[in-house]
């Protein structure tokens, strides 16, 4: 399984860095007050927006061929949190487009989104 | 075949260059989270969104040559992408993409200078020089620049060669041994629909080299590593029926082309 690819510095992103823990709570409410709440995931999901800037274009040809190389949000990869440092082995890209802009010989800049995957 | 034009200046576009890839993944959320996906390689296309200003009429009409041959979004055209390599698979020598001259060996996992493997050591063992090339499906008469990372362990000389049939640019390349990017730009003036690029050594030669690299340009971006897709989309369409123009002033142009290629 592929990992999702570092910056020439070795750093996944820059800041601002945005992470997100998704629960899936489902509520039955009953007419006279009480309630009952079930878990949907069996654990938390994550979810990184990894916003990318001042990129070469080495960096950034290399973040669009593992776009390719994942068939957008298709794939499954490994990713490293860059906070703790856990590693997420069941990734995938959220979407399935990769916009990204050269706005001069090293200046390039693109925001992708690493979802976790629930088992 | 028709191809979209280079400006006077040799370039395919100006800063800043918008380029979006889009794939089409069909996926099923169960409650539990859990996704079952399955990609849709026939929808995969990537577009382009390139910025002109200050072109000269002559330039502009060459845009709206392109327009008016290709009908707007009606029929293909070849676009080579600025912002990639033309060459295919740039890091395996052996593929069948590039031709070799039967007497040359190339060895395989050399160090190169990004701090890989991905260099080879070509070893010319004949008695006449001996060539590796490769041929992209692109206009023989546009502006190239070609550069690869050459060494040697013995101070050699070597040439890098563009070429069509009928007509060959070499230049020759001095490397010693540590690791110097060998730049070439070159355009020729036969017409012809393909053009190949390559590296040639002389008799005894043995030397390593890493990261080809061709673009649509004057000078060298840095090294982009290629597999099977390059920068050269043969099926590309405009992705609008109309182009606009607007001028400032006498032979001061601007417009915005959106262009869209299938990847399939």
């Amino acid at each position: 399984m592929s990992n999702f690819p570092t910056l020439k510095t070795g750093a996944t992103l820059q800041y601002p860095a945005q992470k997100a823990t998704q629960y899936s709570t489902d509520v039955v409410r009953f007419i006279d007050g009480p309630e009952q709440r079930f878990r949907g995931y069996q654990s938390p999901l994550r979810r990184w927006v990894i916003r990318l800037d001042l990129l070469d274009q080495t960096e950034l040809h290399v973040l669009r061929e593992f776009f390719r190389t994942q068939s957008g949000a298709a794939g499954t990869f490994s990713f490293t949190d860059p906070w703790d440092g856990t590693v997420y082995a069941n990734c995938s890209l959220a979407d399935d487009q990769m916009a990204e802009q050269l706005k001069d010989e090293e200046k390039g800049q693109t925001t992708l989104t690493v979802c976790e995957n629930g088992t | 075949m028709l191809y979209f034009p280079q400006l006077s200046s040799g370039v395919v576009a100006q800063f800043p260059v918008n380029r979006r890839a889009a794939t089409r993944t069909v996926t099923n959320q169960l409650l539990s989270g859990y996704n079952i996906r399955m990609s849709d390689p026939g929808a995969a296309t990537v577009s382009w969104q390139l910025q002109y200003s200050d072109l000269t009429d002559a330039e502009f009409a060459s845009l709206e040559q392109l327009f008016e041959a290709a009908e707007g979004q009606l029929t293909t055209f070849t676009f080579l992408d600025p912002v990639d390599n033309l060459l295919m698979w740039s890091e395996e020598w052996t593929n069948a993409v590039w031709a070799a001259d039967p007497l040359l060996q190339i060895s395989t996992g050399i160090a190169d200078p990004l701090g890989g493997t991905g260099a080879v050591q070509f070893t010319n063992t004949a008695q006449t020089t001996q060539r590796i090339v490769q041929t992209m499906e692109a206009p023989s008469w546009y502006q190239y620049c070609c550069s690869i990372y050459l060494r040697a362990n013995t101070p050699s000389t070597v040439q890098l060669l563009l070429s069509a049939t009928g007509q060959e640019s070499l230049t020759q390349v001095s490397i010693g041994s540590s690791w110097t990017r060998a730049v070439f730009a070159a355009s020729l003036t036969l017409q012809q629909d393909g053009i190949s690029f390559g590296l040639q050594l002389p008799a005894g030669a043995a030397v390593s080299a890493f990261g080809p690299q061709v673009e649509p340009q004057t000078a060298p971006g840095d090294y982009k590593k290629t597999t099977d897709l390059a920068g050269v989309y043969t099926n590309t369409r405009f992705d609008s029926d109309s182009l606009t123009l607007t001028t400032g002033a006498p032979n001061q142009n601007s417009c915005t082309v959106n262009l869209v290629s299938n990847l399939a």
